[in-house]
């Protein structure tokens, strides 16, 4: 059953996560390329869905690897998994763009709204891929509409609580309270399947 | 603040919307509470998890090699620095004897293009009486010319990986302004479509094909005010060498000439065109196939025919 399959190979990639940031620390260009493989296309999605350009995307992109390949010393394992680290640097990277560009930009980059080319991939990775954004899926929509709607400007826009809380048009205390809640009550429903993540 | 009041921080931190007051406060807590930095690192790993619902997306393929080249440049700037920190099990000296200093010249066929390491090996000092002041003020000289000499190294090879970064810089500069004029053209292109559609007195034109195309199909838009008009059309069969599809307007009984075009290996077209004052009060279109570069007149047979519906 591919769930078992795909659990254990989880625990392997995970592990195998920890040791390429090693790697990386101690200077092995490979482990970089390693991990720009094996997590370039979501980290872009990433990009792509905070930035909406694809230029721009690419330039963070190539900033993002470089701080992995500068900071990757400095990752502690106990604050997260390597995956954890590497889209919180990708999501600083794009926040500070955003706020860098003027808001002209920002209009012209919203109307854009390029459709990223889709990452080529096998088809077991499409499967596990599938998998993955169902579990969280699922975990999501039990989420109240509120919750799930702060979360996600939140963390998928780069939207600030404040830039949230007028969007809305709801108190920033409101905003505040809904996001905890929502990410605690998230963590409650996905804890039992974290280890099928990457 | 009361450990309460920094466990509510936690959740925003996970998701990067602290404010910077916020964001030390909490640092502090951290640096002496465990089971806070433990339900942080869950916390963590929840948020990045919303990542997995969003589509990949693959960047430009040249992306991973320009990686990788940066990585290099940043390397040899590194190990040129003052990096006597060992890696991996070597002690420092094992990198100052085993590693042999490259003899400095300003030729450039004899720098090799990797150093990769550039301590000094440092001579001992001698104990021998009288001559020990001379000894070592020779020794100091010595010592000086060559580390003067290890710094002109270090500069050249500064100097290389910086023209090498350079270049790679303005490549990707010209690369980036070619993008950026294409995507300003693309912008622009949309813009104009986008105008023709919400303009105020915009119509629709439907155009269906003859018995020389039946399953041709178009849609016409256009805009009365400017006279600009934008057609998609499909099922067009393909032009034969040396002949093109051209646009026609039927006003008061003549015909005036459009845009000419041809279709795509898929048998569709969009055409963006400019409608002559006189053809703008809702004429009959009309699609004809001419030789290519169009005609004054219409000559060929009609493919495509239809007008605005009110």
């Amino acid at each position: 059953m591919i769930g078992t399959k795909s659990l254990t190979e989880q625990r392997e990639i995970d592990k195998s996560d920890v040791e390429f940031v090693r790697a990386v620390a101690n200077g092995e260009e490979r482990a970089l390329a390693s991990l720009y493989d094996r997590y370039s296309s979501i980290l872009f999605g990433l990009l792509v869905r905070i930035l909406h350009r694809r230029a721009e995307a690419e330039d963070v992109l190539q900033e993002v690897f470089i701080q992995v390949w500068q900071k990757a010393p400095d990752y502690d394992e106990s604050r997260g998994r390597p995956f954890s680290w590497l889209v919180t640097i990708a999501r600083s990277r794009a926040i500070d763009r955003l706020r860098s560009l003027d808001a002209r930009d920002r209009l012209s980059m919203a109307a854009a709204l390029e459709t990223p080319e889709v990452a080529s991939e096998s088809a077991d990775d499409e499967a596990i891929r599938h998998e993955q954004r169902d579990i969280v899926q699922s975990a999501l929509d039990q989420l109240s509409e509120q919750q799930r709607q702060t979360l996600l400007l939140a963390y998928l826009e780069g939207l600030s609580q404040s830039e949230i809380a007028a969007r809305l048009n709801e108190p920033l205390g409101t905003v505040k309270t809904r996001t905890r809640s929502g990410l605690k009550k998230l963590h409650g429903i996905l804890r039992k399947n974290l280890d099928k993540l990457r | 603040m009361n450990h309460e009041d920094y466990k509510e921080l936690l959740a925003l931190d996970a998701l990067g919307s602290l404010d910077d007051a916020e964001t030390r406060a909490l640092q502090t807590h951290l640096a002496s509470c465990a089971e806070c930095r433990g339900e942080l690192a869950e916390l963590r790993d929840t948020a990045s998890a919303l990542v997995y619902t969003l589509p990949y997306a693959a960047p430009h393929a040249d992306l991973r090699g320009r990686i990788l080249e940066n990585i290099r440049a940043l390397r040899s700037d590194t190990t040129q620095g003052n990096n006597n920190m060992p890696q991996s099990g070597e002690t420092a000296q094992d990198t100052a004897t085993a590693t042999p200093t490259p003899p400095i010249s300003t030729d450039d066929a004899s720098l090799p293009s990797q150093q990769t390491s550039t301590v000094l090996p440092f001579t001992t000092r001698r104990r021998e009486g009288t001559g020990r002041v001379w000894k070592y003020g020779t020794l100091a000289a010595s010592l000086a010319v060559a580390a003067l000499l290890v710094s002109l190294g270090v500069l050249w090879q500064r100097n290389r990986a910086l023209q090498t970064e350079l270049a790679r810089l303005s490549a990707q500069t010209i690369d980036t302004q070619a993008r950026i004029n294409r995507m300003e053209q693309e912008l622009a292109r949309e813009r104009e479509a986008e105008e023709i559609f919400a303009a105020p007195d915009a119509r629709l034109a439907t155009l269906a094909g003859t018995e020389a195309a039946p399953d041709a199909r178009a849609r016409l838009t256009y805009d009365r005010q400017t006279g600009r008009a934008i057609m998609f059309a499909h099922g067009l069969p393909p032009a034969p060498a040396g002949k093109a599809y051209q646009l026609w307007f039927i006003a008061g009984g003549k015909p005036l000439p459009g845009a000419v075009f041809t279709t795509d290996a898929e048998g569709r077209a969009v055409l963006r065109d400019q409608m002559p004052p006189e053809g703008r009060a809702d004429p009959i279109f009309v699609v004809t196939l001419e030789p290519s570069g169009g005609v004054p007149a219409p000559t060929g047979d009609k493919y495509l025919l239809g007008k605005s519906e009110g």
